[in-house]
């Protein structure tokens, strides 16, 4: 393009194209009514359409980046598994959930967990409604029943997670053991009659169903490497009109430590419940009260398979603040919860003392 | 802050507003220009030299960009002149391996002299003066609107969208002698005819009012030569 040299000055030129546009541009030693072609023009002072297509671009680079951080934020508190409820039973079904305990998906390796996984999906559910749903839908098919056992494994990267979950547990274990309230309820009722002075004694409130005292009297069947297991057997059918009926003492079997009262005032290492044996020492049981200490066994996996376990034992005479708990290891991310009998609310016989062992235990802070 | 910076901003904020203020600067800073000119050349400049020229204008240009967030003007304007030498450095670096018309042969002969020439000097010095003398009766009647090419090159319209719509009226307004004449008359532009009869926006010709009146006194006079140069412009024809 051909440029007319219309001003000059000392420092630039006034040029006029054959657009007729007027620009500045550098007095190379023009002169005026010359006709230059490839002057240096000025840079405009206006932003370029480059700087534009800059600041365009950095706005856009930088709404992408705001998308896609507010995305995938959207996307790890809800689509992305956090953490894994394994529910223990013969269905043996995995529970994945996001970051707000909202079930992602079910899972089973079993055939009968996929079976059941087939009528039922809990996408989106809370964990503990689908917990007790799928725990309701097997007693349903059969795959539990009462005094069976239920385990709640829990793993989760985060640790404090697996903590809040499993005080989410908690309550399933409170939904599941509503019939069992009822018999810490009118648990302490037989034992008045049993003329013993339990008045004076300092533990806290504890029920004390005269069940568990035929307990000690029963001989230490656990293994001390598995004392997370309560023993299972069958508590004398007597005693079940007892606890649900009756609201007056239980004649039919009183507690040995009940109709005993120095025995259970000084204990004895004969009244020890087997659990306790190879925890607590003798003199820790002071009186023959029916919820002997509960030992629960929580297992911790590693990520690579080595397992640690944890001993807690709970000592209900003393309270939950004499819970021992001992850690071999400091933390970790996967916890084995203690186990859940399910009773069933509607056949209140079939309750046996197992389940009124676990009720009355309170599942174990993780420290 | 040095009270000599003070006074160098001043003066800059004059400059950007007065064009004479800005000759009087840059003929103040002149050692400096030229200091800076010798760094980048690792020489002292002459008055010949493109780069001093180049470097006046780069000058200029840090006048008319400074604001005082940009910090001390004359590192401002140091920067400025070294970016448009190396700009120039690598615009002319596409010639390095040409040989210059100007190259002296070893009879002292220089190579434009060997080159047959089919431009007549006389005549091309003839229609530079004729030019010259076109362009400064422009620049008077122009004073009498109170546009300077100063003011009509910092109006002239960028986008190609914005001289399209300046073309248009101004081709408008070269088929409507009664408008011209008006515009002589008056000395204002009618803006309001221009766009009525265009069918273009108002508001793009208020934006360059300035331009339009330097075109439009081309357009109505005897500015032969200058019309001629933008012909492509005056037919209506889409400008390249």
């Amino acid at each position: 393009m051909k440029y007319m040299v219309m001003e000059c000055h000392q420092a630039y030129a006034v040029l006029m194209d054959e657009d007729s546009r007027f620009i500045h541009a550098a007095n190379l030693h023009y002169k005026v009514g010359q006709v230059v072609t490839d002057p240096v023009i000025m840079e405009s002072t206006a932003p370029s359409s480059r700087n534009i297509r800059m600041i365009v671009t950095a706005a856009a680079a930088a709404c992408l980046v705001l998308f896609a951080g507010t995305g995938y934020r959207y996307y790890a508190n809800n689509f992305r598994t956090h953490s894994t409820i394994v529910i223990s039973t013969e269905a043996n079904i995995t529970m994945e959930l996001n970051s707000k305990g909202e079930v992602l998906s079910l899972k089973s390796d079993s055939e009968s967990g996929r079976e059941i996984l087939k009528n039922y999906s809990g996408k989106g559910k809370d964990k503990t409604t689908v917990a007790n749903e799928i725990i309701e839908i097997e007693k349903s098919k059969g795959l539990i029943s009462d005094g069976n056992k239920v385990e709640f494994y829990v793993s989760s990267n985060d640790p404090d997670s697996v903590n809040s979950l499993r005080k989410e547990m908690d309550n399933i274990k409170a939904r599941l053991e509503v019939p069992a309230e009822k018999h810490e309820e009118k648990a302490p009722e037989p034992v008045k009659p049993s003329e013993t002075p339990q008045e004076h004694e300092a533990a806290p409130p504890v029920p004390a169903a005269p069940k568990a005292d035929e307990k000690l009297a029963e001989p230490p069947k656990t293994d001390p490497a598995v004392p997370a297991e309560p023993p299972v057997h069958e508590p004398p059918k007597a005693e079940q009109p007892a606890v649900k009926d009756e609201p007056t003492p239980p004649t039919p079997e009183p507690p040995a430590a009940a109709e005993n009262p120095p025995a259970a005032e000084t204990p004895q290492a004969d009244e020890k419940l087997p659990h306790e044996k190879h925890e607590a020492p003798a003199h820790e049981v002071p009186r023959a009260e029916p919820p002997k200490p509960n030992e629960n066994k929580i297992e911790n996996k590693n990520k690579n398979g080595n397992k640690n376990e944890n001993h807690i034992i709970h000592k209900p005479h003393e309270g939950l603040t004499d819970t021992e708990i001992r850690l071999p290891e400091a933390h970790s991310n996967d916890v084995h919860l203690p186990k859940l009998i399910v009773t069933d609310p509607e056949n209140k016989n079939s309750s046996s003392s197992e389940d009124k062992f676990c009720n009355e235990s309170p599942l174990p802070d993780l420290k | 802050m040095d009270p000599n910076a003070h006074q160098i901003i001043s003066q800059v904020y004059a400059a950007k507003k007065d064009s004479r203020a800005a000759d009087r600067l840059i003929e103040d800073y002149m050692p400096f220009i030229k200091s800076e000119t010798a760094k980048f050349l690792k020489r002292s400049p002459v008055q010949s030299d493109d780069e001093l020229s180049i470097a006046m204008f780069a000058f200029y240009e840090a006048i008319r960009s400074y604001s005082r967030l940009k910090g001390s003007f004359l590192k401002f304007a140091a920067l400025q002149i070294r970016n448009r030498l190396i700009d120039n450095y690598r615009r002319e670096k596409r010639n390095f391996g040409h040989v210059s018309l100007d190259a002296e042969d070893d009879d002292n002969n220089e190579l434009m002299d060997t080159i047959m020439d089919d431009h007549n000097d006389y005549e091309e010095k003839e229609l530079r003066e004729a030019t010259k003398q076109e362009i400064e009766e422009l620049s008077a009647q122009m004073e009498d609107f109170g546009v300077s090419m100063n003011d009509v090159a910092d109006n002239s319209p960028r986008q190609r969208r914005t001289l399209e719509v300046c073309q248009k009226a101004i081709s408008y307004a070269r088929n409507n002698p009664d408008i011209l004449e008006d515009f002589l008359r008056t000395k204002r532009v009618p803006i309001a005819r221009l766009a009525e009869g265009a069918e273009v926006e108002r508001k793009s010709l208020e934006r360059h009012r300035r331009y339009l009146v330097a075109v439009l006194l081309i357009c109505t006079n005897g500015y032969e030569i200058m019309r001629g140069h933008i012909m492509q412009v005056l037919k209506g024809g889409e400008a390249t």
